[in-house]
């Protein structure tokens, strides 16, 4: 046998040492049995981030979703949006409005604390309405206060705020989200800490205290037994961003992260199969499309034009193709999640509803002819993966030649604020109120209007109503007939509305989920 | 030696200070700013004039310059501008990460690649030389991601035997600091080994044909004592030259790896730190990695001395 295969008896007795002792030793070690970098206890969450890193969490200047998700749990405001997206007492107990609507007195929670043992009363709420309005803050939220004239401290727990004209959405203004720019922030943290080291560790009011911060790596929230509205009862939460999708899908079936804030569509089928993961759905509170700037292509400051694009675009099928069927076909800035506001009738009365004929023949009554358009889309794969489907459906009708710009983050969001783009793939998010979707988009000179819409006096006028009426039923006519007049003078095709889904774990209890960036680890619990 | 090695320092630095300007003025001159990224799509003009200010970006850049280059000589590296965080904590923080994965990355592919170098050339053209070649072509044309996400599928999804993400510290204990580092070391390493098995085969091969061998053997010496102890020797002279380059380039290279393991590690933080035009990170960052480049050629050169005691430094 030996000299038949060449191999002796001495070197398979060898092998067969080395084989079994190395066996024995991953048993032995554990090398069998993974430890998870951040387990630490079964009353501990591990949850993944779709972010390279958690920065800046300073209210004067966070934005973007998962930061909104994170400010959350450390933040209150004296409201804060229910699932349903109405706004409720949160450090405000009650509240009291005047007759003409300008003059809300609230009452303060009292025992609330910071977590760093102070207390918290009127003079926070000044304090964080100085700091918000004080230029030299350069905060991105001041214009959202623009509409309060006065705030006086009544007493140490009763403040008011005198309004410049009455409003229908003063308490959303209020909500402890982050971007909603009256987030309470700790003043005796920020003075000690610096605004720099306070945007890496906060201090707020919220369930959740910052315990450690490993910028990049990881980002622990410890529960603060102090919290007003219940103690949490998960001890910690370990934040990790993971973006790679494999990784996540990964990372999720061996069970060393219970919880992601957005599972890969791509790989939905594995993760619903796995017995041990949820799929949570739920209306995203956002809407997306290709934005067609008038200042940088003359041919469409033609409604007829822009109409036709809209018109073009089989959102079906962009959809399926482009985002595997996980998203809502959306036709209007007003998302699902705004239950008060949105119609679901909306697509079969639109005026960008998926009409071909309809859109070649406003194309030749145009007389533009041929056109070439540069489109500039980030380079996320969700952004891109759209662009690349959705230009193609619409030279499939009307006679355009589309090329793709991709561009990093920071070109991206700089060209987006100049106007320096012919059309983009973009849009909005985390978008709790009419005022977002709209106001903040399509009236004239309105904050993100930079491909060069407006001039439509009735539209700015209705939506200056609509953000001064108090009456809830007044208030929906309103938004729905502003969103009518978006729709027919489309200054964007919209395509979609994103539908958010959270992968979570069956260790994770008692977790509800609700639009974003609205949901909470404040209720849950680990099995 | 000693003036040979002041003027490789004083070199090095020189090389070092001219990579860092270079880096310094080419992330002002290309498009995009940090501040658009921080401030995102709220961002008003006034707010985005006012955090300039605040970080100090709104000077010329030669004032930049000078301010940058005044914190460095303090040993300040500046703190970042998206993450508000020091610069040289990030960097102390995903080094070790990086230097882990890419240290037990050189080790395996040397384990894999020397001994089946030699048995590639001192059984040319039999079956065990074809098979360490066509594993080398394989490991060469892999991607690395690819091959990560195999692993992970593979030996953490199915098997469970190794965690899918993440790092933990040496100082946490050492077989979970090996476990969470062998697969992404071992994704990292196996091109490299491709790499250092065929240029063994291929320096020991010419070795072998030397005279002072045939001499060795009809000395009556063991095949195995010639082999290990007088050719591989004078056959590893430019594969450690290979070896001092590769590490370098393991440590930038591993951002991939980074990415699909969830570490953040120098590759990952310099790469995402370059796309968000957080200027601080990158200068900090590209410094560093210079700096192990520079030292890791010094390294190698000395190296060289030891190995072969004819070497001189003139």
């Amino acid at each position: 046998m030996e000299k038949q295969l060449g191999v002796s008896r001495r070197s398979v007795l060898k092998l067969a040492a080395v084989g079994s002792t190395s066996y024995g030793l991953t048993r032995a070690f554990g090398l069998g049995n993974p430890r998870s970098a951040f387990a630490q206890g079964s009353d501990t969450l591990v949850a993944g981030f779709s972010t390279d890193k958690i920065e800046r969490l300073d209210p004067a200047i966070l934005q973007g979703l998962e930061h909104m998700q994170i400010g959350n749990h450390i933040y209150s405001g004296l409201t804060y949006a229910d699932h349903n997206l109405e706004p409720q007492g949160d450090l405000a107990e009650s509240w009291e409005v005047s007759k003409n609507g300008r003059e809300w007195t609230f009452q303060l929670r009292k025992g609330v604390k910071f977590h760093d043992g102070e207390d918290f009363t009127a003079d926070d709420v000044i304090y964080n309405y100085n700091r918000i309005k004080d230029p030299k803050t350069g905060s991105i939220h001041r214009s959202r206060l623009d509409e309060i004239d006065t705030i006086e401290k009544l007493g140490t727990h009763v403040v008011r705020f005198k309004l410049k004209s009455s409003s229908g959405s003063f308490l959303i203004t209020l909500t402890g989200l982050p971007g909603r720019a009256l987030i309470i922030a700790s003043r005796k943290s920020l003075e000690k800490m610096g605004a720099e080291q306070y945007s890496i560790t906060p201090v707020g009011t919220g369930p959740f205290r910052v315990a450690e911060h490993q910028v990049g790596t990881k980002f622990v929230l410890e529960r603060f037994d102090d919290y007003y509205r219940g103690v949490p009862k998960l001890k910690r939460v370990i934040i990790i961003p993971v973006t790679e999708p494999e990784t996540v899908v990964a990372a999720l079936r061996t069970g060393e992260i219970q919880f992601h804030t957005q599972p890969p569509t791509q790989f939905f089928d594995i993760l619903q199969r796995d017995p041990n993961i949820t799929m949570m759905e739920g209306p995203d509170t956002g809407f997306r499309g290709l934005m067609l700037n008038q200042n940088k292509v003359p041919a469409f400051k033609d409604v007829r034009v822009r109409l036709a694009i809209a018109k073009a675009i089989d959102r079906d099928v962009l959809a399926k193709r482009a985002f595997f069927g996980r998203v809502l076909p959306g036709v209007g800035p007003i998302p699902a999640a705004q239950k008060l506001y949105f119609r679901e009738f909306k697509r079969q009365i639109s005026a960008q509803k998926y009409d071909p004929d309809t859109a070649v023949r406003l194309w030749e009554e145009s007389g533009v002819g041929k056109l070439k358009l540069k489109t500039v889309s980030s380079v996320a794969a969700a952004d891109l993966r759209s662009a690349q489907v959705l230009l193609p459906l619409i030279s499939k009708v009307l006679p355009i030649e589309f090329e793709i710009e991709q561009v990093d983050p920071s070109v991206n969001l700089k060209r987006f604020r100049t106007g320096d783009y012919e059309t983009r793939v973009g849009g909005s998010g985390a978008d709790i109120d009419p005022n977002d979707s709209i106001r903040d988009f399509f009236i004239t000179n309105a904050k993100f209007n930079s491909f060069g819409y407006g001039g439509n006096t009735t539209l700015d006028t209705i939506v200056e109503e609509q953000f001064r009426e108090g009456n809830q039923q007044r208030r929906i006519a309103l938004v729905h007939l502003a969103e009518d007049m978006v729709m027919a003078d489309a200054p964007m095709a919209f395509t979609h509305h994103l539908i958010e889904y959270l992968a979570v774990r069956k260790e994770l209890k008692n977790f509800r989920m609700s639009p974003t960036p609205t949901w909470s680890f404040a209720q849950a619990s680990m099995a | 030696m000693r003036t040979y090695l002041l003027k490789r320092v004083l070199y090095s630095l020189l090389v070092m200070w001219g990579v860092a300007t270079l880096v310094f003025f080419m992330l002002r001159a290309i498009p995009g700013d940090p501040v658009s990224v921080i401030l995102g799509e709220e961002a008003t003009p006034e707010a985005a004039a006012q955090l300039r200010h605040n970080l100090g970006l709104d000077g010329p850049f030669y004032v930049q310059y000078v301010r940058w280059f005044a914190r460095l000589l303090r040993g300040d590296l500046g703190r970042s501008i998206l993450a508000g965080e020091q610069v040289t904590v990030l960097l102390l923080q995903a080094a070790p990460r990086t230097f882990s994965i890419a240290a037990l990355a050189l080790c395996i592919s040397l384990m894999l690649a020397i001994p089946a170098g030699i048995i590639s050339a001192v059984k040319k053209h039999t079956f065990p030389d074809h098979l360490a070649t066509v594993i080398a072509f394989l490991g060469l044309s892999m991607p690395n991601f690819w091959l990560g996400i195999v692993l992970i599928l593979f030996f953490a999804v199915h098997l469970g035997w190794f965690p899918a993400l993440g790092y933990v510290p040496l100082a946490e204990g050492f077989w979970p600091w090996l476990q969470h580092l062998l697969l992404p070391a071992f994704t990292t390493g196996t091109a490299f080994a491709a790499i250092i098995a065929r240029m063994t085969r291929s320096t020991m091969l010419e070795v072998l044909n030397e005279t002072y061998i045939s001499t060795a053997r009809s000395k009556g010496l063991l095949e195995r004592v010639v082999v290990l102890k007088h050719a591989l020797r004078n056959a590893l002279i430019p594969v450690i030259t290979v070896i001092g380059i590769a590490f370098s380039l393991l440590l930038v290279g591993t951002v991939v790896v980074e990415d699909v393991f969830a570490i953040q590690g120098l590759g990952r933080t310099l790469v995402r730190s370059i796309i968000n035009r957080d200027f601080p990170v990158v200068q900090g960052a590209i410094l560093l990695v210079s700096g192990i480049f520079v030292g890791m050629n010094l390294l190698v050169d000395i190296l060289y001395t030891y190995i072969n005691p004819k070497i001189r430094f003139e």
